[in-house]
C-alpha cells in the first residue's frame, strides 16, 4: 500500500515558504497526475495551481515564484521527449494560463520539426483528446494578434503564420488555421485560401465568421461578410445554416433580410451585409428559390394524400412556367426525400403521364393541365435530346477512333 | 492518531450497513483500491491512473443511483462549481468562438462578458448549450442559498474544505420546478461520495427527503450542515449563475475545519458516532 505523505502535509512547506524550488517538484507531480484527486474535481491544471496560490501564506510571493518555476520547467522542456497523454495536455494547460515564455518557441520547433503534436505521447486506451489542436491553441495564446513589425521579434510570427498556412490542406485543423490567419491579418475574404477553403467544405465559414463580428473588426464586417456569403451560396450548400450557427455561437442572430441578411450583434449592433445590385439580385432570386424549396419539403413530407399530391401537382405546373432548372432543383428535392418523379413512358407503352413513385414504390400518375402537360415534354426531351446527341456523339467517335 | 484509512474504514462500514442495497458495488469499489498501482488503502487521494480504473467500474462512473429526493419548498436549488467544471460538462459554448481549452480565467472573464462581475443572475444558456453534467454524470446542489457574500462560509457549511473551494467559480442556480418534474434529483449514495473524505451517509431505511452534509465552517468542531443533492443532466436553460472569483482576499476571515489530523479526528467522532 502507496506510504507516500498525505496531501495536507505534503503541501505545507510550500503553501508556508514557497520557493522556484518547491514549485518545480509540485509541478512534477501535477504533471505526473498525483494531484489528481484535487485536479479531477476542479477541472484542470490552472484550477489546481491558482487553488495553491489563493491558499498560501502570501499569494504574491506564491505566484511570483510559481511563475519563475515554470519558466525554468519549460526551459528545460525537451518536447521530444515521450510522455503520457495526461502529462503533455496538463502542461499544455499550463502553457496556456500562463504562457512561459519558452513555451511558443517549443511547440514551433516541435511541429516545424516534426509536423504534428502529441505523435510522441503514450496514450493509454481510449482518448478524445486531440494534443495537436490543442497545442495551436496554446500558440494562439502567445501570439493573439498580428504585427507590422518586420524586425527580430516578429520571427517567432512569422513561423507561426507559416505553420498556420501549412495546416490549410489538412480538414482537421483548416478551420482553426484560416480563423487564426484572418486575426492575424494575413488572409482576407477575398484570399483564394478563403474561397478555396470554403469550396472544400462550407462548415469552415463556422471557424471564419466570428472574427469578423469582433469589434476590432467591425468596420470592415459587413463587406466581409458579404463576400463569404457569396463564397457560402456559389458551393451549393446551405450557407444560411452556417450563418445561423455562427452567430449563435457568439450570441449573435442571424436572419434573412429582404435585401440582404443581417446579423444582430449581441451589443446592439445591426451588421446588415453590403451587397452590390448584382449580389442583391443573386440574393433575391436565392431566396424566392430557397422558399420554394420549403414549400416542397413540407408538402413532401405529407404526401401521398391525395390533397397533397393535388397541391403538388399545382406547385410543378407553376414551375414548369419558370425556367427548366427549377424543375432540375424539384426532381433533386423529391429525390432527396425517397420519391422519385419520373418522365412518362412513351405513349406507346400507356400511360403517357409524369409520374411520382412513392417511396413505397407506388406510382401516382400527375393530372396536368394540357398545357403544362406539354411544357414538361417539351423539356424532357429536349433533355433526352441532347443526352441521344451525346451519345451519338460518343459512338461516332469511338467508331472513328478504331 | 487519526487519518485517512481510519476514516475510510469508518465510512465504508457505514455505507455498508445504512445503505445496504449498493454493498456489493461498494465492494467491488473497495477491492479495486487494493488492485490499483501501487495499491491504495483509501480513495481520497488518488492519482490520475486510478481514476481511469475507477471509471471502467459502473458503479463509479455513472452515479446518481440513490433514492429519489424530494425537491425543497424554494425556487431554486444552488450549486458552487469552477468554471472549468462548467465547461467542461456541457454541449457546447457559445462564448464568441472561446474554445473549451482556453485558460479559467478567459473562460471565467467571458461569462463575465468581458466586464467585472456585476453579480447579477444570468442565463446559462446565453453562453453554453445542451445539459449541464459532472464527469460522474452527476452534480451536487443544495438548498442553501449561495450569494456572492456568504459563498466561502457557506461552502464551509456544505463540507467543503478551502482547497475544494475553486478561484474562478460559478455560482449555479437551477428552477426547482424542472427538478420536480423531471425527476432527475436523488439522494447522494456513498457510491456518489466514495472518493469524498467528508460525507454523511443517509439511511436508506428512513427513506431520507435529502442527504445532508458536515458543516466544516468552525475549527475544532464539525456540526450537521444542510441539505445536499445530486442531479443528473440538467438542461442549461433551467440554469442560471453568476461569476464569482474567490481569490486570496476574498477567503480571509475564516476558521474553518481543515484538512489534516485535527479535521480527520472531528470527522472520526462525527462517523463514530452515526
Amino acid at each position: 500500500v502507496s506510504d507516500r505523505k498525505n496531501f495536507a502535509e505534503d503541501i505545507k512547506p510550500l503553501k508556508y515558504s514557497p520557493s522556484p524550488a518547491l514549485w518545480d517538484i509540485e509541478i512534477r507531480k501535477l504533471l505526473r497526475g498525483v494531484r489528481a484527486h484535487i485536479v479531477r474535481r476542479h477541472g484542470g491544471a490552472q484550477a489546481y495551481i491558482e487553488l495553491i496560490i489563493a491558499e498560501s501564506a502570501n499569494a504574491d510571493i506564491a505566484r511570483s515564484t510559481f511563475n519563475e518555476a515554470l519558466r525554468n520547467f519549460v526551459q528545460e522542456w525537451q518536447t521530444a521527449k515521450p510522455e503520457n497523454e495526461y502529462y503533455i495536455s496538463s502542461l499544455l494547460d499550463l502553457l496556456i494560463a500562463y504562457t512561459p515564455a519558452a513555451g511558443s518557441v517549443k511547440l514551433l520547433a516541435h511541429i516545424n520539426q516534426w509536423g504534428r503534436f502529441g505523435k510522441n505521447v503514450f496514450i493509454e486506451g481510449k482518448t478524445s483528446l486531440d494534443l495537436h489542436f490543442k497545442a495551436l491553441h496554446t500558440l494562439q495564446k502567445y501570439f493573439p494578434l498580428g504585427s507590422q513589425n518586420e524586425g527580430a521579434g516578429s520571427f517567432g510570427l512569422r513561423a507561426y503564420v507559416g505553420i498556420l498556412k501549412s495546416h490549410l490542406s489538412d480538414p482537421a485543423y483548416r478551420g482553426h488555421a484560416l480563423r487564426r490567419l484572418i486575426e492575424l491579418d494575413e488572409v482576407t475574404p477575398l484570399s483564394p485560401e478563403v474561397l478555396d477553403a470554403i469550396k472544400s467544405d462550407i462548415e469552415v465559414l463556422c471557424d471564419i465568421i466570428p472574427p469578423f463580428l469582433a469589434p476590432i473588426k467591425r468596420a470592415i464586417a459587413k463587406n466581409a461578410l458579404a463576400l463569404l456569403y457569396f463564397h457560402g451560396l456559389a458551393s451549393g450548400e446551405d450557407v444560411n445554416e452556417q450563418f445561423r450557427q455562427a452567430a449563435k455561437n457568439c450570441r449573435a442572430r442571424f436572419e434573412e433580410g429582404q435585401n440582404a441578411p443581417i446579423i444582430y450583434t449581441e451589443d446592439g449592433e445591426e451588421i446588415e451585409f453590403f451587397f452590390t445590385p448584382e449580389q442583391m439580385e443573386s440574393y433575391s432570386r436565392f431566396r424566392l428559390q430557397q422558399t420554394h424549396q420549403q414549400e416542397i419539403t413540407q408538402l413532401v413530407h405529407g404526401l401521398p394524400d391525395q390533397s397533397d399530391i393535388d397541391i403538388l401537382t399545382s406547385m410543378i405546373e407553376a414551375k414548369l412556367g419558370v425556367d427548366a432548372w427549377d424543375l432540375e432543383d424539384l426532381e433533386e428535392e423529391l429525390e432527396s426525400h425517397g420519391y422519385h418523379f419520373m418522365a412518362p413512358a412513351l405513349p406507346v407503352v400507356a400511360p403517357a403521364v409524369p409520374t411520382i413513385y412513392l417511396p413505397s414504390g407506388e406510382p401516382v400518375p400527375l393530372s396536368l393541365q394540357p398545357s403544362a402537360l406539354d411544357r414538361y415534354l417539351l423539356l424532357h426531351f429536349s433533355r433526352d435530346q441532347n443526352r441521344l446527341v451525346q451519345s451519338f456523339r460518343e459512338k461516332i467517335f469511338g467508331w472513328r477512333e478504331r | 492518531m487519526s487519518n485517512q484509512l481510519t476514516l475510510y474504514s469508518l465510512r465504508h462500514s457505514l455505507g455498508l450497513s445504512r445503505q445496504p442495497r449498493h454493498s456489493s458495488e461498494l465492494e467491488e469499489l473497495n477491492e479495486l483500491l487494493t488492485t490499483l498501482v501501487p495499491p491504495q488503502a483509501h480513495p481520497y487521494e488518488l492519482e490520475e491512473p486510478h481514476y481511469t480504473a475507477l471509471q471502467e467500474k459502473m458503479a463509479y462512473a455513472v452515479g446518481g443511483r440513490g433514492l429519489f429526493a424530494t425537491c425543497p419548498d424554494g425556487d431554486f436549488l444552488f450549486r458552487l462549481s469552477s468554471v472549468r467544471s462548467v465547461v467542461d460538462n456541457v454541449d457546447g459554448l457559445t462564448l464568441s468562438g472561446i474554445p473549451k481549452t482556453d485558460g479559467d480565467d478567459t473562460l471565467w472573464t467571458a461569462f463575465n462578458d468581458g466586464a467585472i462581475p456585476d453579480y447579477e443572475w444570468k442565463p446559462l444558456s446565453r453562453y453554453v448549450e445542451g445539459h449541464l453534467t459532472g464527469y460522474r454524470k452527476i452534480t451536487w446542489w443544495t438548498g442553501l442559498e449561495l450569494t456572492q457574500h456568504e459563498v466561502v462560509k457557506s461552502a464551509f457549511k456544505m463540507g467543503r474544505y478551502s482547497i475544494n473551494i475553486p478561484v474562478y467559480a460559478l455560482l449555479l442556480r437551477c428552477k426547482t420546478d424542472h427538478l420536480r418534474a423531471s425527476g432527475a434529483i436523488f439522494v447522494p449514495t456513498v457510491l456518489d461520495a466514495f472518493d469524498q473524505e467528508v460525507f454523511h451517509p443517509t439511511k436508506d431505511d428512513e427513506t431520507p427527503e435529502s442527504g445532508q452534509t458536515i458543516s466544516l465552517e468552525h475549527a475544532g468542531t464539525v456540526a450537521v450542515g444542510v441539505d445536499e443533492f445530486v442531479c443528473t443532466a440538467i438542461p442549461v436553460d433551467q440554469i442560471s449563475f453568476m461569476p464569482i472569483l474567490i481569490d486570496a482576499t476574498k477567503r480571509q476571515g475564516h476558521r474553518p475545519v481543515e484538512r489534516g489530523d485535527d479535521g480527520w479526528k472531528l470527522l472520526e467522532s462525527y462517523y463514530s458516532a452515526l
